[in-house]
């Protein structure tokens, strides 16, 4: 009897989790709401566990308030991109705890009536967008395996928008670019990986297609789908795309892979004027990207510019890891999602 | 993932700090590499099985530059001062027991450096930093070499590009040596692996290449890299052959011949095809395949 008693004990505290934990996290919170300022809101929470991070999100689900639902999202997400470049396990724990929130944010359909339409469209939007931000970040460091997770997460919830599309078509298309036939020495693995490589550029294509049926206007997706040309080698049908995606780009960090593809597609063409004018343009977009530093210096290195590569070189090593750095790296960060589940949370 | 999720926190916390430590360099002032070529230096390892071959003289060697045969000025064994660049993998493969033994490896080759040598420190995971910049003082390194921490992925062939365009700004009456170590392919690069070849082609900077390899398949990534880069791939069965392996390569830097030659004969301008041979001597040459003189 005492046993069970001791049991009953034991399983109550856990499912009730510490009071002062719970209001610490909520505070965490409240001060990221309040601020945007999510290294500084999250000192409180140093030396958490997962099961501590856990206990204090049901507690928070269970209250069910949409406001503290998204900014604690919101807090995951910026927590995981921060640890991705580090630990991708780390982010992923972030993440899950994160979707949780997220999908808390959109009722069930079976409670959905008393919802207006216009309200179900912005939470749908808000929970897909969230993944498929968390996505990104995954693909920031070309770790495919967790952006699909995360990326059919926001497909079940977005199956026709143009923005997750072009994340589903990105994860095969960078999967496609780190399968190499190159890369191997044995006659196996380079007849596998070209088939491999194949294989994902058709799917790559697929989704690129539906995203620019989706939405014509949408730059990302012709931009990417140049690069899927790219990568097939070939540079004709690679070059329209581009110049589309590159027509419709408006953001920066769009404006910044139209610049950078180009230019290996002009660098593969033999044109080294070209190319470094489109890599010096994705510099002054990215001052901080290694990507646009390797590729210029490496345009300038093979024009015979070796001193100008050097100083390119040389002065990058200045570069922060902040948010900048990640967003660009790849090009991959969905940064105007973020700045937009942002700005909604800070509203 | 209890402890991953309570480290990453603290990781978090302490972000600018960490940031704020990565490394910085000033502005390069002028170029190195020099747009006409009055003497050819080739560092050259002439080696007979495991064994470096001594005793060789200018009789002993033939060397073309782009088919034309040419007279050696001087050949010299282990008496110029090397400019070291240890290129690092912390990559997130290598946290643990290989990247203790890694830094391990590093701190006795550079212990084992004299003098006169040498030596900077470039690390790279997704991101690549100098971490120090050449130095005679092995404080700094060490000091480097303690406080790494293995994340991220791996980036060699932007690695590659970034250290050979930090190599000494003057490194006349040095010998410019890359060595660069990695456990694994590239996954996070904006170069692909041939260009990170045609770069260190271009260079001229003897690069070797010490490989931990664990698993069955091979990649010709680091063959060819050794390759454009006169030197030649060291591999490492298991981390804890890292330090013999490192003085390995140390030993058979200080075994390499330095001819020296004023081209006659050819073209100034391009890439210049260098081919070294033994006459009268028995041994196996590597050296790196050629250089370039960018046109006037």
């Amino acid at each position: 009897m005492i046993m069970r008693v001791a049991a009953i004990a034991v399983a109550a505290l856990l499912a009730q989790p510490d009071r002062s934990a719970v209001e610490t996290y909520r505070e965490a919170v409240a001060a990221y709401l309040a601020s945007g300022n999510a290294a500084e809101s999250v000192k409180p929470l140093v030396g958490w566990t997962n099961e501590e991070f856990e206990a204090a999100v049901q507690a928070v689900i269970r209250r069910a308030d949409p406001k503290e639902l998204e900014a604690a999202a919101a807090l995951h997400l910026e927590i995981g991109i921060a640890v991705v470049g580090l630990s991708t396990g780390g982010a992923q724990a972030y993440f899950e705890h994160g979707s949780k929130l997220v999908d808390a944010v959109l009722p069930p359909a079976a409670i959905r009536r008393g919802v207006s339409a216009e309200r179900l469209n912005e939470m749908t939007m808000v929970s897909a967008t969230w993944h498929r931000v968390a996505a990104s970040a995954f693909l920031s460091v070309n770790d495919g395996v967790r952006a699909r997770l995360f990326a059919n997460r926001a497909t079940r919830i977005a199956p026709r928008s143009a923005a997750v599309l072009t994340v589903q078509g990105m994860i095969d298309e960078v999967e496609a670019g780190l399968s190499n036939p190159d890369d191997w020495d044995g006659v196996v693995q380079q007849i596998s990986s070209s088939r491999e490589r194949g294989r994902l550029l058709v799917r790559a294509e697929e989704s690129f297609r539906a995203a620019m049926a989706a939405d014509p206007g949408y730059p990302l997706a012709p931009i990417r789908m140049g690069r899927v040309e790219f990568l097939r080698g070939d540079f004709k049908r690679a070059q329209p795309y581009l110049e589309r995606g590159s027509g419709l780009a408006r953001e920066p960090r769009h404006q910044f892979l139209a610049a950078m593809f180009m230019g290996a597609l002009q660098l593969e063409q033999n044109n080294l004027t070209a190319a470094r004018r489109s890599f010096e343009r994705a510099l002054v977009i990215a001052p901080q990207s290694q990507n646009a530093v390797a590729a210029l210096s490496f345009v300038e290195l093979m024009s015979g510019r070796a001193g100008r590569a050097q100083q390119i070189a040389r002065a990058f090593t200045s570069a922060r890891l902040d948010e900048a750095w990640w967003a660009y790296k790849t090009g991959t960060l969905d940064l105007e999602g973020l700045q937009w589940l942002r700005q909604r949370v800070r509203k | 993932m209890a402890a991953t999720a309570r480290a990453e926190v603290r990781i978090l916390a302490s972000f600018a700090i960490v940031a704020g430590l990565a490394g910085s360099l000033q502005p390069a002032p002028q170029p190195v590499f020099k747009s006409g070529v009055a003497v050819v230096r080739i560092d050259a390892s002439v080696m007979n099985g495991a064994n470096p071959v001594a005793g060789l003289t200018k009789d002993s060697f033939s060397v073309t530059d782009n088919g034309v045969p040419q007279i050696l000025d001087n050949v010299s064994l282990d008496t110029v001062p090397l400019s070291l660049m240890l290129v690092l993998d912390t990559s997130e493969s290598l946290a643990g027991e290989p990247l203790v033994s890694l830094i391990a490896a590093a701190r006795s080759l550079i212990a084992s450096l004299r003098p006169d040598d040498a030596a900077s420190l470039l690390t790279f995971s997704d991101q690549v930093q100098l971490a120090v910049a050449e130095t005679r003082d092995r404080a700094p390194i060490i000091q480097a070499l303690i406080g790494l921490k293995a994340a991220g992925a791996t980036s060699i062939n932007d690695a590659v590009l970034l250290a050979l365009l930090h190599r000494p700004l003057d490194s006349s009456g040095a010998r410019p040596v890359m060595m660069i170590f990695s456990d694994g392919r590239d996954t996070s690069s904006w170069l692909t692996g041939r260009q990170s070849h045609q770069a260190t082609r271009r260079s001229g900077m003897l690069v070797h290449v010490v490989e931990l390899r664990t698993g069955p398949l091979s990649t010709n990534f680091a063959r060819e890299l050794a390759k454009a880069g006169g030197g030649r791939v060291w591999s490492a069965k298991s981390a804890g052959a890292l330090q013999e392996l490192f003085g390995e390569v140390l030993n058979e830097l200080r075994a390499r011949y330095l001819l020296t030659y004023t081209p006659t004969g050819v073209t100034p301008d391009g890439w210049h095809d260098v081919t070294v041979r033994l006459k009268n001597a028995r041994g196996d040459v590597t050296a790196r395949p050629g250089y370039f003189v960018a046109p006037q």
